[in-house]
């Protein structure tokens, strides 16, 4: 066989070789569970970055959101003490407030995400984001209007803040319908902001609503041919008005009291 | 095989009396004792901190000293025309090439195992004892290090020792970056998909090499992981360096 012809087989060989290797390696590293975040002090990584701490806390803040980017519950344990490592290596540094001021919530990690909001608005680079997003953690999770108007009003007030959120804070409260109160809220949120992981929230978030407005509508229809509200959604599909209850972007189960009204686990009662 | 034996030896004496060389262990064994200070701000976790980092620095000086030693070893001869005088003997190109690789390999070898020594002896210093499961962090330590002397030694075949550290330099940072780039284009069109995948598999995958983080959280690593790290690391040294053989025999000397 000429020695080229060998070569090159042999080339092949090698190379397939080191496919296979790689897919066998990953094969068995997806078997391993995967190592937490390695959580380093503040004071530890101030002292041996040279000074250079924004730097520093930017490439840690790229480290974190790779590993918490599919924001499942079991994820963002920890979330909040990395992020509270990147707030004291770089105070100033503004997005991991707000960041964790819109996720840690949805693991019922509220108390936590208001210290850190808080501690954002005291000390980070003025950004409207951190005021706005703890107003929202006030309005939603803790039912607490008078805070969530408090911080809205101060978001409206910091430069940068755009229109919408501007128009919420003013109109905040002055809506009768709650939930579309928190819709527009989420409508605001999802319009300004460029981080994918946030506008999937908040697209999760308008959705949730859309289909509690959705269903309640069914409701009505319900009464309107049967002369009563459904006692149960399940009614909804018997009676042919809808052919299936959507699913709700969090995948918590819908329900009813028999009055006109659905409601989940997020509905702002 | 006397002749790569020879080579070898020399290439391997060379490396250990260069005296930036010297410059630059002292350094990292002075970083490395230095993390005993690091340990004692940190909080109460003085072991994670020294382990880590002192981890960490190790292969950070050890890819330093990797691409300093690798990046001159076949252009500086070229220039230096000491590359004739070797050729003018009855050595061929894959002798001298080899003869290069497992010489500057086995100065690396030996450089990364007087760090691993000082880095041991500062963890029991510390108080954990010896560090026994770092040994398997090390050991993948030195297969990268070979797979990354053999991808320097192309580069050094192709262009100025400047240009072959750049380039090293940017190939550690991807080789490190794959699997972020695979995750990011999970939801984006099929060809990028495909062409990042095909990356996946073409550029070197460092990642594997690094296991640092199971180590510091005491997690039990899989002895077939490191095996097949370091088939792959053999497997791929052998491209490169017939690579780099074919390369310098086409050379026009």
């Amino acid at each position: 066989m000429p020695r080229t012809v060998l070569h090159v087989i042999i080339g092949i060989v090698v190379c397939a070789g080191i496919v296979a290797t790689q897919y066998s390696f990953d094969v068995l590293k997806n078997q391993q569970p995967k190592p937490p975040l390695l959580l380093i002090p503040a004071p530890v990584i101030r002292s041996a970055d040279m000074g250079l701490h924004s730097a520093t806390a930017a490439f840690l803040w790229v480290g974190v959101i790779q590993r918490f980017a599919t924001l499942a519950a079991d994820r963002l344990n920890g979330l909040a003490a990395h992020i509270k490592t990147i707030n004291d290596v770089d105070p100033k540094f503004s997005y991991p407030y707000a960041f964790a001021e819109l996720v840690l919530p949805a693991g019922d990690r509220v108390d936590e995400a208001t210290e850190i909001g808080k501690r954002g608005i005291a000390v980070a680079d003025p950004d409207w984001q951190i005021p706005y997003y703890l107003g929202v953690d006030y309005h939603i999770y803790l039912k607490d209007r008078k805070n969530a108007a408090i911080y809205m009003n101060v978001a409206a007030r910091t430069p940068g803040a755009p229109a919408n959120v501007k128009y919420v804070a003013a109109t905040y409260g002055n809506r009768q319908d709650l939930r579309q109160q928190t819709r527009a809220i989420w409508v605001s949120i999802y319009e300004n902001s460029r981080d994918g992981i946030v506008q999937q929230q908040a697209e999760a978030q308008i959705k949730h609503i859309d289909t509690l407005d959705f269903l309640e509508k069914a409701a009505a229809l319900f009464k309107e041919r049967i002369g009563r509200y459904p006692k149960t959604l399940g009614e909804l599909v018997a009676q042919k008005i809808l052919k299936a209850i959507p699913p709700d972007p969090f995948g918590l189960p819908y329900d009813t009291k028999g009055d006109g009204k659905v409601f989940s686990k997020f509905e702002a009662q | 095989m006397k002749n790569i034996f020879v080579i070898a030896k020399n290439t391997f004496r060379a490396a250990i009396r260069d005296r930036i060389l010297h410059g630059i262990l002292v350094f990292a064994l002075l970083f490395i004792l230095f993390t005993v200070f690091l340990g004692s701000i940190s909080l109460g976790e003085d072991l994670v901190v020294i382990r880590s980092i002192g981890l960490a620095g190790m292969y950070l000086f050890g890819m330093i000293i990797t691409i300093f030693l690798a990046s001159s070893l076949i252009s500086l001869e070229i220039e230096r025309r000491t590359l004739y005088l070797i050729l003018s003997k009855p050595v061929s190109t894959l002798e001298l090439v080899l003869g290069k690789f497992f010489g500057l390999f086995a100065a690396i070898a030996l450089i990364t195992l007087c760090m691993a020594a000082v880095y041991l002896g500062v963890v029991a210093y510390a108080g954990g004892g010896f560090d026994a499961p770092s040994l398997g962090a090390i050991v993948l330590q030195i297969f990268e290090a070979g797979l990354f002397v053999a991808m320097v030694m192309l580069f050094s075949s192709l262009a100025t020792p400047f240009a072959a550290a750049i380039y090293g330099i940017l190939v550690l940072y991807i080789g490190h970056s794959l699997s972020v780039l695979l995750q990011y284009v999970q939801h984006r069109s099929i060809a990028l998909k495909a062409v990042a995948k095909a990356l996946y598999y073409i550029v070197p995958n460092l990642e594997k090499f690094n296991i640092r983080n199971a180590i510091v959280h005491h997690m039990p690593v899989d002895v077939g992981m490191i095996l097949l790290a370091g088939l792959y690391a053999l497997l791929y040294a052998a491209v490169l360096l017939y690579l780099a053989k074919q390369l310098l025999a086409k050379k026009d000397l």
